[in-house]
């Protein structure tokens, strides 16, 4: 059953490039953006030096260690950055999702292709029903960008403000865990307890107390914007999902898997080519397939919800 | 059947002696001015040791001589106002003294003269020789700072003078209280619960006389003077050759190692008595634990024995590789180890990454990947001072660098030869060379201050460490590439047959650079050994003039940017693609080098095969024209971090 909702989450996507490419392009600007002082910085240093070549071919820890000697406010810089684009990272996040939930919406999508109340079918649909197949598929995409942006437009103070309160459960749940950390550094004590406590089980449970808190958000966000509940009953809702729906489980753990290995695919390239343009330009296609990934994820989401609500 | 039988049991002889030994060569291979023999019983109850010493020391002045002068290291440990504590606040290395129990001490209960020829009779007390005690006789000397606090160092005055050449013996009971690890020595609770002991200088240890024409006393002096310094926070050790025949008694489930080899060992009422031996070195130090796993290995003569904790027993193969990799580097480029044994101990906390003759300590970590390869190249340094150290033996309170610089020196080259690029840290690009470690350590951390030539405990302001290991590792990394690698092995061989087992000086170390090399050296050690003076070349700019006729007036303009003066190649390359090398003394400040003709420089690069490691900055050692201006890289850089920060964001988001 879970497969079904994976897979409809991934028809949803392909249907709705625009999706896709909005997420794709947004998180390319963003990168793009952050980049600057680097391209700056580097610039600076290495264009009259002679060395361009040098450092393009290979890590070289001397001349990198002048470069940053050289530019000393390259690092606080990029530290610095930190604090303008996290909090904009988080309205995006917030905001973005609920114009993904809203662009896949079936009663959205419906309405759109139902006829008006004088029994005429909404022009925009309608007046592509009898055209060809790509003036359909124009007239699709220009929809479902539209539905995004209602949707996020009309929903995203709510998710934003449900966003923050999801924190509160991710900072009780990063407490517990670390309570679980101190008391098991107390019984698993030496090198190799503290190896097992510090290296493994506490990074394995941070990273799922996160994942499992990150799932009840996604589905506490789909019923603030699908099942139109308030802001605290999505609250609550979303709490409660993955402990009465296995599919919650699978889906979120499925589309997870895939979203890992779309992220680490490009970052393994990094390591043995980055840079190279033929590299970043792979490295765009497997973020662009990231990109998918994020809104076949919401989609299959906003499925299971929606037939658990009929 | 007859000559068989005889060959037989020659061959048997032959091979117990050799079990035995405990150098390469059946005689003394050192001028042994002491021997220790030590009858000690370790009491976990206490974390003491007390025992009976023998300690015979021959006057190698001409002149006779009265006073005696001793090292009781362990009173470093004796309370807050010692010399050690006040200096390091009670941090070492990053360990500190916890509150628990971090007192060491030792005390001499009776030190008598005896006959040098009676044999040591341990079980028989002190107190049957009728001979003056000589215990009131001891005065606690600080020779360095006035710390009437600090007793590290005892003055005696004997009943009589010791004619020259003459050997005197003094039978010594003594009592060391073994601190909690917080500086290489005392006892440590593993994690099995068990007790772990690491003991080293932790026996009443005579001074150095340093006779006339020995070191820096001159030719012409009355006498020798005693050289007998405190025991500092960022001091080490000092002292002459002999013999130690220990033995050492320990609850019988313990596994002993210790400097030299294993002569017997017998249990009698749940103690067991370890005896070693060592010839021709000039310490001794041990270890006890009920926890150590067992590996040894042979390479030629040395049997190489390496005593791990039972949590790192996934290790144990790479503590044994390291250690004969280094064997085999010190072999072919120094000399070689005359010793027949080399124990690798795991030690825990303080203990560990520290020298003493024939034991090294190293000390890793449970799940050590590896691509960190800290565990390797502590061994390797810890072995070097077999050499730099034990056979070299320098004197670590006033020349440091000539045992830890030297080796530190030796141990980048080991380990960026045997495992290449990325010989500290190798993990996907990033790499991490230990030549270039320790390059950076020095490079961008105030070159400017603190010379190699001064007092361990005279450095200020955390220049110990740089100036002591990461600058002199540079400075002979520099001194390689300035004149080859053949001639710095011949340096190298040079100086260890002519001072191995003695006490060499920086100016013996130069002295031999210069006779083996036939130049003067005094430019070189000035300067980045005895001085502080930083290299920092950099191309100022190319001016390129256009004359009639498509002729090019091309100027390059190199800086002299610090005090630092070395000879440099100046490689000019024009736009035909031609290059000439120009040979540059580097003395002036600013310098131009013009050409005419009709290409035009394009390109001037200052070292170009990265020979002067002293260059503190090499990105101004290069410039381009203009006209080859070059934004790849920082093209290349803003792709890469495109696609980090994408990434990022990505990962970020799954977070809310």
């Amino acid at each position: 059953m879970s497969l079904y909702y994976i897979k409809s989450g991934f028809q949803s996507a392909k249907a709705r490039p625009t999706l896709t490419v909005i997420m794709y392009v947004s998180n390319l600007i963003m990168g793009i953006l952050l980049s600057i002082p680097v391209l700056a910085a580097f610039s600076k240093a290495t264009a009259e030096s002679g060395y361009a070549n040098d450092l393009s071919q290979g890590f070289d820890i001397t001349l990198w260690a002048d470069i940053l000697e050289n530019s000393p406010s390259f690092l606080p810089t990029l530290i610095a950055q930190l604090f303008w684009v996290l909090p904009v990272l988080f309205v995006w996040k917030m905001a973005s999702s609920a114009g993904l939930i809203h662009a896949q919406m079936k009663e959205i999508e419906d309405q759109d292709a139902a006829p008006d109340q004088d029994g005429t079918p909404d022009e925009s649909e309608a007046s592509a029903a009898g055209a060809d197949e790509r003036s359909q598929r124009l007239a699709r995409n220009r929809n479902t960008t539209r539905r995004f942006w209602v949707g996020l437009g009309s929903n995203a103070l709510k998710s934003t403000a449900l966003g923050f309160l999801y924190l509160v459960p991710t900072v009780i749940a990063i407490l517990i865990v670390s309570v679980i950390g101190l008391v098991l550094a107390q019984v698993a004590v030496g090198e190799v307890g503290t190896f097992w406590v510090q290296a493994v089980f506490l990074p394995l449970a941070l990273f799922m107390c996160v994942a499992f808190i990150d799932m009840m958000h996604d589905f506490g966000r789909v019923e603030l914007v699908a099942g139109r509940k308030g802001i605290m009953d999505s609250w609550f809702a979303g709490l409660k999902w993955p402990f009465h729906s296995g599919n919650a489980n699978s889906i979120y753990i499925g589309w997870m898997v895939l979203g890992i290995v779309f992220l680490f695919i490009p970052f393994m390239l990094d390591l043995s080519s980055g840079g190279l343009f033929i590299a970043f330009v792979f490295q765009q296609l497997f973020l662009a397939a990231r990109a998918f990934i994020t809104v076949g994820w919401l989609g299959s989401e906003v499925k299971l919800v929606e037939d658990t609500l009929e | 059947m007859r000559s068989f039988l005889l060959l037989s049991f020659l061959l048997l002889w032959a091979d117990q002696a050799t079990a035995q030994s405990r150098t390469t060569s059946p005689h003394p291979l050192s001028d042994r001015i002491v021997s220790y023999t030590m009858d000690v019983t370790l009491r976990p109850e206490s974390n003491s040791i007390d025992g009976k010493q023998r300690l015979t020391w021959r006057n190698p002045d001409s002149v006779p001589v009265k006073e005696l002068q001793f090292h009781m290291y362990l009173n470093a440990f004796k309370n807050k106002e010692t010399t050690f504590m006040k200096e390091s606040g009670g941090v070492h290395r990053g360990a500190s003294a916890t509150v628990k129990d971090p007192w060491g001490s030792i005390q001499i209960s009776s030190m008598k003269m005896v006959n040098p020829t009676d044999d040591f009779r341990p079980e028989i007390p002190l107190g049957s020789n009728s001979a003056e005690d000589l215990v009131d006789r001891i005065t606690f000397i600080q020779p360095d700072d006035g710390n009437l606090a600090d007793e590290t160092v005892f003055s005696i005055q004997l009943p009589r003078e010791v004619a020259p050449g003459e050997t005197i013996a003094l039978e010594i009971l003594f009592e060391s209280r073994l601190p909690e690890i917080v500086a290489r020595t005392g006892w440590k609770t593993a994690d099995t619960g068990n007790p772990f002991y690491f003991v080293g200088q932790w026996f009443p240890k005579i001074a150095v006389l340093e006779v006339p024409g020995q070191r820096y006393i001159p030719e012409d002096a009355e006498k020798g003077v005693w050289n007998a310094h405190q025991f500092h926070v960022n001091s080490e050790f000092y002292a002459d050759f002999g013999k130690y025949d220990v033995t050492m008694r320990v609850p019988e489930s313990y596994v002993v190692g210790a400097s030299g080899v294993q002569m017997e060992t017998s249990t009698e009422n749940g103690m067991k008595a370890v005896r070693f031996e060592a010839d021709d070195v000039h310490d001794f130090a041990w270890t006890a634990s009920p926890d150590y796993l067992e590996f040894n290995q042979q390479w030629r003569h040395v049997n190489v024995r390496a005593l791990i904790q039972p949590a790192h027993k996934g290790q144990a193969q790479r503590h044994l590789d390291a250690a004969i990799t280094a064997l085999e580097k010190y072999d072919a480029w120094v000399g070689e180890y005359p010793y027949t044994s080399l124990t690798v101990v795991d030690a825990i906390g303080g203990s560990n990454g520290m020298e003493y003759p024939t034991l090294i300590t190293a000390g890793t970590n449970y799940g050590l990947p590896t691509w960190s390869r800290f565990l390797e190249l502590v061994i390797i340094h810890e072995f070097g001072h077999q050499y730099f150290y034990g056979l070299l033996a320098s004197n670590e309170f006033e020349e440091a660098w000539l045992d830890e610089g030297m080796n530190s020196y030796i141990e980048s080259r080991i380990m960026d030869e045997t495992y290449g690029p990325g010989a500290a840290i190798s993990l996907g690009p990033f790499k991490l060379g230990d030549i270039e470690l320790q390059r950076l350590s020095y490079a961008k951390q105030r070159p400017s201050s603190g010379a190699l030539v001064t007092n361990s405990w005279e450095h200020v302001g955390g220049d110990y460490g740089k100036s002591t290991y990461s600058k002199p590792a540079t400075v002979m990394n520099t001194l390689e590439r300035y004149w080859g690698w053949d001639m710095q092995q011949r340096f190298l061989k040079a100086y260890y047959e002519r001072w191995r087992f003695k006490h060499p000086t920086t100016r013996d170390l130069q002295s031999i650079a210069e006779e083996v090399s036939g130049t003067d050296l005094e430019w070189f050690f000035s300067q980045f050994v005895y001085g502080t003076a930083v290299v920092d070349y950099s191309v100022d700019s190319i001016l390129i003039t256009d004359k009639e006729d498509d002729q090019f007036v091309s100027r390059v303009r190199v800086h002299r940017e610090q005090d630092g003066v070395f000879p440099t190649t100046l490689r000019l390359r024009f736009d035909d693609g031609t290059t000439e090398d120009v040979l540059w003394d580097g003395a002036e400040r600013w310098k131009d080098f013009r050409r005419e003709g009709t290409h035009k420089i394009v390109e001037a690069y200052l070292d170009p095969d990265f020979n002067n490691l002293l260059d503190v900055n090499r990105l101004n050692n290069r410039k381009v024209a203009a006209s080859e201006s070059d934004n790849s890289f920082a093209r290349l850089a803003q792709r890469r971090a495109i696609m980090i920060y994408q990434t990022l964001f990505y990962v970020l988001s799954g977070l809310f």
